[in-house]
């Protein structure tokens, strides 16, 4: 077929230099494919895909496109197979060509025209407005004296997942769970300083205060008993104690950051929030249709996050037990819930594969990513195990707004604050459980199923990570 | 004669010599191969009496290895266990006799590495952890979940170590990880203490995790059937020392491997009353009869015959009743081996009764019990049942038979979705009766209808495909279907987990599933009209474990290579063959099932490892004589009608009274209410009318299955005909039936509207000699002196001239009758 030589020369520049449009690229794909039934007339499922208007209207399950975010946004999701009803039904996959274009276009803004503004990208929350807090706070931060040993020695010889890991917001500091035990770590030494007796059991939360002078732990015995500690680093002594009530483990926690509260959740689906002042408990939350299995305090300490097994994630007033929003998104276990540090943007990362961040002003997913690929249908027992996508098992933010994701593809992700990759760990031997910031280096400290704690060096610019030992080797 | 134990079988060895393998003593299993430092193998002697019965001389056996040989062992627990690499022989004694097994020890250095599949999955089986109750169910139980029977041994292996990071399993204290604690109680645990901390099972759990929960390497064996050891057992009931016997259960593994696994599989038995058996495989006595137990591991069911002989009873088989052909062979064979004796042959009258009812679904009338009765031929029988599997009737009774489970049903406004259009169904029905009126071979007939396409107005076995006009069935729901119609299997199990109770796994379902995975249907011209037609780009079933697309393969057999035509070609070539065992035998059982009430195997759509026929050789013969004949269903019910074993007393004599399996005598069976209603309809010679049927069908005729729209016939139990399952049609009786019969509607008009009664009041007959007729019309028989007197008793101040009170007296006498139990069955 013979092309005139102008309209390769259009079609390229076009390719070039604007996101597709509405009017021009998207249309044309709609009509063939999909306005047979989601017409004024017909109106499948509510949609009305004929118009740019209705479009973005979307229909009967919400906004088929969220501008800017091509994953989360549904007409994408179904006509890439990601989501049922996949689309067009009973028939095959749109070209890969189309379905770039319908991806371009939504990442592009959705824009109707060439001459048109982005619909209002939700991108724009993304932005951090405070500095970021650490900076402000004064003195030394605080390191462990004098700390015990680490007991059960010979535990050490039997690698052990990571199953909870934290990093002083300030100090070269680093906690990790071990048998009825809290190890700590000098991340700039790699040595292993001591230990903070655990006897509960199983350590299952580890998280420092903001300014790293105290530590709280949270865990115990599944099916017997729970308990919060929140231990002071210097001296390692038990400063606060909550959960006598507790029947199973904590499987979640986190300390106000004014330290007057300690929330917990568990297998018994309620959020308890304690005293800490006298270790009572002073409200109890029966929300959770599962195992509440990650919760978090603002910064700011005006928002509490919880979240369960089934997916579910709420929005807490802490001081009144009121509910602010709902933020339902989210197929199956949220894993980890972490706060940035301008207590507006909340990452929930979750076993159906997503990471999310939410504008926790709006009450609205900002953003929705899959970190790992999910797009190989055929991957091996999925639905058996839930794995149509690899599940993403923590979020930790950085200081500097930054993201770092552990995901069950044996990769951990970090992402910049405008949420791009900038650094991804690949083929680790078994799953990352856990990364986090350390201080004053800015390494990424990881932990794996292994019970391996390895530090990392971050060349954003060649967008990767170089291995930078291990603790206690 | 009765036997005390020890005396009989430990005869005092005066020469002390043993005598080398004797026939009647075995010890299970006959070779042991120990092929790793921790296999343990038990053993069982078994010793075979002259009765036949076999008794268990395991504890009392001596048991011999030579000195520091390569094995030991253990009497406490009958076990043999390695000591070092290479070859000796177990001689073990008993009384006189003495057998030797060759043991091969292997690998006593090495230590092998516990494995999640090999070693842990199997106990969550047994200890009952992966139950449809407990965490097998599909959403698992209090948030943990494991695949029901382990079909998914890699989830399982996920869930519990990495699902939940550092909640299940503790690798640093391996004893305070959550799933030991839980199973052993320790801890709050909905499912209680399944485990001792002391038991082996434990300890392999524990060592699981010890070395560190590893999944398994590639390679790591797969079972491949399990054995059940001895293959039979024959016991003599004991009330007060139920007799007891252990037996053995074998793993043969695909490396080549034997397992003892007695201590890991599951023990069930498919009949309660007879015996009992524990979590050892140990089985207990409880009273004569024969059962199976079974044993269940992995994916696998396998049954051992167990057979308890009555307690001390003097038998000795009778030549009472002849057999007259293979069938009775095979039933009289198995009730010598029972030592169940059959009872009398039945009269002719009983005979004649049922024989009718089941042959034409209709009552003897006068003239034939006269002429039967009269006749003198010895032959009279044969040349009966020949006449009426000739007839009509009979094609109308098995058109309806199998309407009922093809489902050939009109959808009505209750039901839209199911059925056919009015016209389809009778079509349906027109092209089902000309088969059966034509003898046409059934598995031709069976094929046609998997291979259905085209419309359902005017290619009729398309209709195979219509069951369900508005709402089609899915590709498994018509894989489940096919499988149980035509082979008698329900697989409907695997299609989320692996068969419990049968061989079959979810690759098998999903592979016969592929065959249907083409059937599409289109709109035709009319509003009732659809086209059937076959898609043959769409051959696969997508498996929900992996997502891998599987080819179709026959349930229990290879996959065809399609190059690219129609699947269900391959199907129905595969399912009719004369080589496909088990489409004859179901066909062979469906039919004895019409006969004796119950099948060889019962449910008759529902044979599985674990309910297998009460009669084998039974079976096999029925189904053997059904291919040879080529498929000729007349043929086979001309056989099974002039056999002995149809022909006996319904009454029981000492020694058969509680056989409900084993056709010792014949089977009192409720008639079914299309053949009721019809046989009030004959006896009253006023017979029912059905709303939208012609005047004069008779109930068994109702093309689609009267049950939606008659009363009589839904209250009765007629097949609505929603499913393919044989229990749609349903025998129970109800309280509603009772009432029904004594004062409702269908008695009373037949009554009512009676020629026979009018007739009966308007004669000359003595009330004694019309008393007589009315039984002999609605019984099928004379009234036996007692019945006469009490009646006559009544009639004594009966004024014959006047009719009125004539019929109305009449009419209690036959109002009576209909509600007698003998009326409403065939025995």
């Amino acid at each position: 077929m013979r092309i005139p030589f102008f309209s390769v020369l259009t079609l390229s520049a076009s390719i070039a230099c604007a996101a597709p449009t509405y009017n021009d690229d998207i249309l044309p794909v709609f009509k063939n494919n999909c306005t047979g039934c989601h017409n004024p007339d017909k109106l499948k499922a509510d949609l009305d895909l004929t118009t740019y208007a209705t479009t973005m209207k979307g229909g009967s399950s919400g906004a088929a496109v969220k501008a800017g975010a091509p994953d989360s946004s549904l007409v994408y999701r179904v006509t890439m197979h990601l989501e049922e009803p996949e689309m067009p039904p009973k028939k095959p996959k749109l070209a890969d060509a189309q379905l770039n274009l319908i991806k371009e276009w939504i990442a592009g803004g959705a824009l109707e025209t060439k001459g048109g503004a982005p619909a209002k990208s939700r991108d724009a929350a993304l932005a951090m407005s405070l500095p970021a807090a650490d900076a402000k706070l004064d003195g030394p931060p605080p390191m462990p004296q004098n700390l015990p040993p680490a007991a059960n020695a010979e535990v050490f010889s039997r690698p052990a997942p990571v199953i909870a890991l934290a990093a002083s917001p300030r100090a070269p500091l680093a906690a990790v769970s071990s048998h009825a035990q809290v190890l700590l770590y000098n991340t700039e030494t790699k040595a292993l300083i001591g230990a903070l007796p655990f006897p509960e059991r199983q350590p299952n939360v580890l998280h420092f205060s903001r300014d790293g002078s105290v530590l709280l732990a949270a865990g115990g015995r599944g099916a017997h008993s729970g308990k919060a500690v929140v231990f002071d680093i210097k001296t390692g002594q038990r400063v606060a104690e909550a959960g006598a009530e507790t029947s199973d483990a904590i499987l979640a926690a986190d300390l106000s950051p004014d330290r007057s509260l300690i929330a917990t959740g568990g297998g018994d689906k309620i959020i308890r929030i304690y005293s800490t002042k006298d270790g009572k408990l002073q409200r109890t939350i029966k929300k959770h249709t599962d195992w509440v299995t990650a919760l978090a305090f603002s910064p700011d300490g005006e928002k509490l996050a919880t979240a369960d097994r089934n997916g579910g994630l709420h929005l807490w007033d802490p001081r009144t037990g009121t509910i602010l929003y709902t933020l339902a998104e989210h197929q199956a276990r949220i894993t980890s819930l972490a706060w940035r540090g301008d207590s507006l943007i909340l990452a929930s990362a979750g076993d159906d594969g997503k990471l999310i961040l939410w504008d926790t002003a709006e009450g609205w997913a900002a953003k929705s990513m899959t970190p790992a690929d999910g797009s190989k249908k055929d991957r091996p027992g999925r639905k058996t195990m839930l794995l149509k996508v690899p599940g993403v098992l923590s979020a930790e933010f950085a200081s500097d707004g930054r993201l770092a994701a552990t995901c069950r593809d044996n990769a951990v992700r970090v992402y910049n604050g405008n949420s791009n990759p900038v650094a991804v760990i690949k083929d680790l031997p078994d799953i990352p459980t856990a990364a986090v910031f350390t201080k004053p280096s800015g390494q990424l400290l990881t932990g794996d199923f292994r019970g391996v704690l390895q530090l990392w060096d971050l060349q954003e610019k060649q967008k990767k990570a170089v291995p930078a030992g291990e603790l206690g080797k | 004669m009765t036997f005390r134990p020890l005396t009989r079988f430990l005869p005092l060895c005066l020469l002390g010599a043993a005598i080398p393998a004797s026939a009647a003593l075995k010890v299970y299993p006959d070779s042991v191969t120990l092929d790793s430092p921790s296999s343990r193998q038990f053993i069982i002697v078994q010793q075979t009496l002259p009765d036949g019965s076999t008794v268990e001389l395991t504890t009392q056996a001596k048991v011999e290895l030579p000195e520091n040989g390569a094995a030991k062992y253990d009497a406490a627990t009958s076990t043999l266990i390695p000591v070092s690499d290479g070859e000796t022989t177990a001689v073990i004694h008993a009384g006189c006799e003495m057998v030797q097994v060759p043991v091969k020890v292997k690998n006593t250095g090495a230590t092998r590495a516990l494995s999640f599949r090999l070693d842990v999955e199997p106990i969550f089986m047994r200890a009952g952890c992966n139950t449809g109750s407990c965490h097998g169910s599909a959403r698992g139980q209090d948030g943990f979940r494991l695949s029901l029977f382990g079909y998914d041994p890699a989830g399982d292996y996920f869930r519990l170590t990495r699902e939940y990071v550092g909640r299940r399993i503790d690798l640093q204290f391996p004893e305070q990880s959550l799933m030991l604690e839980k199973a052993t109680g320790v801890v709050t645990h909905t499912g209680g203490e399944l485990l001792k901390p002391d038991s082996a099972h434990y300890k392999v759990l524990r060592d699981w995790i010890v070395a560190g929960a590893k999944d398994d390497p590639e390679g790591t064996p797969v079972a491949k059937g399990i054995r059940v050891l001895p293959e039979k057992i024959v016991m003599r009931a004991d009330a007060k020392t139920p007799p007891a016997h252990h037996t053995v259960v074998l793993a043969d593994y695909s490396d080549g491997s034997v397992r003892d696994i007695t201590d890991l599989a599951l023990y069930l038995t498919n009949n309660e009353g007879t015996l009992g058996i524990d979590k050892t495989g140990k089985v207990t006595a409880r009273s004569s009869g024969g059962a199976w137990v079974f044993a269940r591991f992995d994916k696998f069911t396998a049954g051992s015959e167990v057979i308890v002989l009555p307690n001390s009873q003097e038998f000795a088989w009778q030549e009472k009743v002849k057999p007259a052909n293979y069938i009775d062979e095979a039933v009289f064979a198995r009730l010598k081996q029972l030592q169940i004796p059959p009872s009398a042959p039945a009269d002719d009258a009983a005979f004649l009764r049922r024989v009718k009812l089941d042959l034409s679904a209709l009552p003897p009338t006068e003239e034939e019990q006269k002429s039967f009765s009269e006749d003198t031929a010895s032959d009279k029988r044969a040349k009966l049942i020949e006449k009426l599997v000739a007839s009509p009737e009979f094609t109308d009774l098995w058109t309806m038979k199998w309407g009922e489970i093809l489902q050939v049903r009109t959808n009505n406004q209750n039901n839209a979705d199911s059925g056919r259009p009015r016209k389809a169904a009778f079509r349906y029905y027109q092209w089902l009766r000309s088969q059966i009126a034509a003898n046409r071979p059934f598995n031709e007939v069976v094929a046609d209808l998997l291979r259905g396409e085209g419309s359902n107005l005017t290619s009729p076995p398309a209709n195979y495909y219509t069951t369900a006009f508005g709402n089609p069935r899915r590709p498994f729901e018509r894989a489940e279907d096919a499988a149980q119609l035509f082979l008698g299997t329900r697989i409907q199990c695997a299609q989320c987990h692996n068969h419990p109770f049968d061989r079959w796994t979810m690759d098998d379902y999903y592979g016969f599933t592929a065959f249907f995975s083409g059937v599409s249907s289109k709109r035709g011209a009319m509003p009732t009209e659809i086209y059937v037609f076959n898609n043959n780009s769409r051959t696969t079933a997508e498996h929900p474990v992996d997502g891998r697309q599987v080819p179709p393969k026959f349930l229990g057999g290879e996959e065809p290579a399609l190059q690219g035509k129609d699947p269900r070609e391959f199907l129905a070539a595969w399912m009719t063959s004369p080589d496909n065992k088990r489409f004859a035998r179901n066909l062979a059982n469906r039919a004895w099932a019409q006969f004796f009430g119950r099948g060889i195997i019962e449910p008759v759509d529902d044979g599985r490892i674990s309910n297998p026929p009460s009669n084998e050789e039974l079976l096999a013969a029925l189904a053997d004589h059904l291919v040879k004949s080529k498929f000729d269903i007349r043929a086979l019910v001309r056989d099974i009608c002039n056999s002995s074993t149809y022909q006996l007393s319904s009454t029981t004599v000492p020694g058969n009274e509680s056989d409900d399996r084993f056709f010792s005598h014949s089977m009192v069976r409720r008639l079914q209410a299309e053949v009721l209603v019809d046989v009030i309809g004959a006896v009253t010679g006023a017979p029912a009318t059905f709303n939208g049927q012609p005047q004069g069908t008779r109930a068994v005729q109702i093309f689609d299955g009267g049950a939606e729209r008659d009363y009589f016939l839904r209250q009765f139990g007629a097949s609505k005909r929603e499913t393919v399952c044989a229990c749609e049609v349903r025998m129970e009786p109800t309280l509603t039936q009772t009432l029904h019969l004594i004062n409702g509607s269908t008695t009373d008009q037949a009554l009512q509207r009676s020629p026979l009664l009018n007739e009966l009041s308007g004669s000359e007959l003595s009330a004694e000699d019309a008393i007589r007729k009315l039984y002999r019309r609605a019984l099928g028989r004379e009234a036996t002196g007692y019945e006469l007197a009490r009646f006559c008793e009544r009639a004594k101040d009966l004024d014959l001239k006047d009719k009125t009170k004539t019929r109305r007296f009449y009419e209690d006498v036959l109002w009576a009758l209909l509600n007698s139990t003998e009326f409403a069955f065939n025995h």
